[in-house]
């Protein structure tokens, strides 16, 4: 148990440290728990928003061209959500890209201090790095799951708009 | 299903602009749009990108994606074909080099060494070749072997042994793919049950993807 003692000189210690004062201190240390940022919902990153806009028009220019207005609109609103889906997905992807290259770089890089010749020690770099990285690739897949998941929703929403417009322009024909 | 084409209404993305798969759009196998849409192939710094577009490329011819729906899934199951292939190729270098780990050690023994006379460069040949299963590096190891009064089956059980715990995670990824291909194809028959069958069929013929890349027994070896 935390002796009484302990517990007076952690709160004057507590007490003497306030965080970081500046606007710039402020946002480093606010990133100080962050690992890969991939739980942060996209909906909150505005850096993102324009290039969901620009996926989202690519959706539903091709589901949603030539139908009604109501039609059309349920497609756009699919292809938002897809859009989203679709970024989240490529968000993944470019994690598990980036933690497979960082594991083979530094393998590469001692492989090469040993004395190999980077053409000749690549293969058997990419095989350690990949045996390095498994158990962080295996922790991402929780995020890729639930990535492929959301994706197929997605699209799943916007080709029953397809249909729905299809079989409605059966009835109207 | 309605059968769609992908719509271009909107300007045209210049070749220049497609990043990684340029040649391909400027050979006219993927829309220039498109390459904009489906991410950055799956590839490290170590990795060949014209071998990967060959192969994207193979995919495409068989699959003929439609819509931007079937052109997401074509990229996501080429990929998903180079990761395990690229898991199946790691799997095996990982054993040679377990297996060569293990015969430079027992090469190592001083009284191998003193009797055998091998020199580092002739050890690291010896275990090279054992671990490549030349007949030849065989005989010479089991020849050394003897000597110490063990056999060739003492390094085949403790090579099983340290490869357990260090291909179980990168095992564990190579069935991840295969479960990964299976849903997708299982999306596929619910929602585009012709696209589905291209899908299936370009997945079970081992020798689409080694003849894209030139790299026969790499793709069929599960």
């Amino acid at each position: 148990m935390t002796s009484q003692a302990r517990i007076d000189a952690n709160r004057a210690n507590a007490a003497r440290s306030t965080g970081p004062r500046s606007a710039a201190g402020k946002a480093r240390s606010k990133l100080n728990a962050r690992r890969h940022g991939l739980d942060t919902p996209l909906s909150t990153l505005p850096e993102l928003r324009a290039r969901s806009a620009q996926i989202a028009e690519s959706f539903s220019e091709n589901f949603g061209e030539g139908r009604s207005a109501p039609a059309a609109a349920a497609a756009a609103a699919s292809a938002s959500v897809a859009a989203l889906a679709h970024l989240q997905m490529l968000r993944v992807e470019a994690q598990r890209r980036e933690v497979l290259s960082q594991n083979v770089e530094t393998i590469l890089a001692r492989l090469v201090a040993l004395g190999g010749v980077e053409a000749d020690v690549a293969e058997l770099a990419l095989a350690l790095g990949l045996a390095q990285a498994a158990p962080e690739l295996l922790a991402l897949e929780r995020h890729r799951r639930r990535a492929l998941s959301r994706q197929r929703r997605a699209l799943q929403a916007l080709l029953s708009t397809e249909a729905a417009a299809d079989s409605d322009g059966a009835v109207r024909c | 299903m309605g059968g769609m084409t992908f719509s271009f209404s909107s300007a045209a993305v210049r070749a220049g602009d497609a990043g990684p798969y340029a040649a391909l759009v400027l050979e006219g196998v993927i829309p220039a749009r498109i390459a904009d849409l489906i991410g950055e192939p799956p590839l490290t710094r170590l990795e060949d990108l014209s071998i990967y577009l060959r192969l994207l490329a193979a995919f495409i011819e068989t699959l003929a994606p439609g819509d931007i729906a079937e052109w997401t899934w074509t990229k996501f199951i080429v990929d998903l074909v180079w990761e395990r292939r690229r898991l199946q190729r790691a799997k095996v270098l990982l054993l040679e080099q377990i297996q060569r780990n293990l015969a430079m050690n027992l090469l190592a023994d001083p009284a191998v060494l003193r009797e055998a006379r091998l020199t580092v460069a002739e050890r690291t040949d010896l275990a090279s070749g054992v671990a490549a299963a030349k007949p030849q590096a065989i005989a010479t190891f089991q020849a050394h072997l003897a000597r110490l009064g063990k056999d060739v089956s003492d390094v085949g059980d403790s090579a099983a042994y340290v490869s357990i715990d260090q291909l179980a995670p990168v095992n564990a990824l190579i069935l991840l793919c295969e479960q990964r291909l299976d849903e997708t194809l299982k999306t596929l028959l619910k929602w585009r049950a012709r696209f589905h069958t291209r899908a299936a069929a370009a997945l079970a013929d081992a020798s689409l993807a080694a003849n894209a890349t030139g790299e026969p027994g790499h793709f069929d070896i599960l």
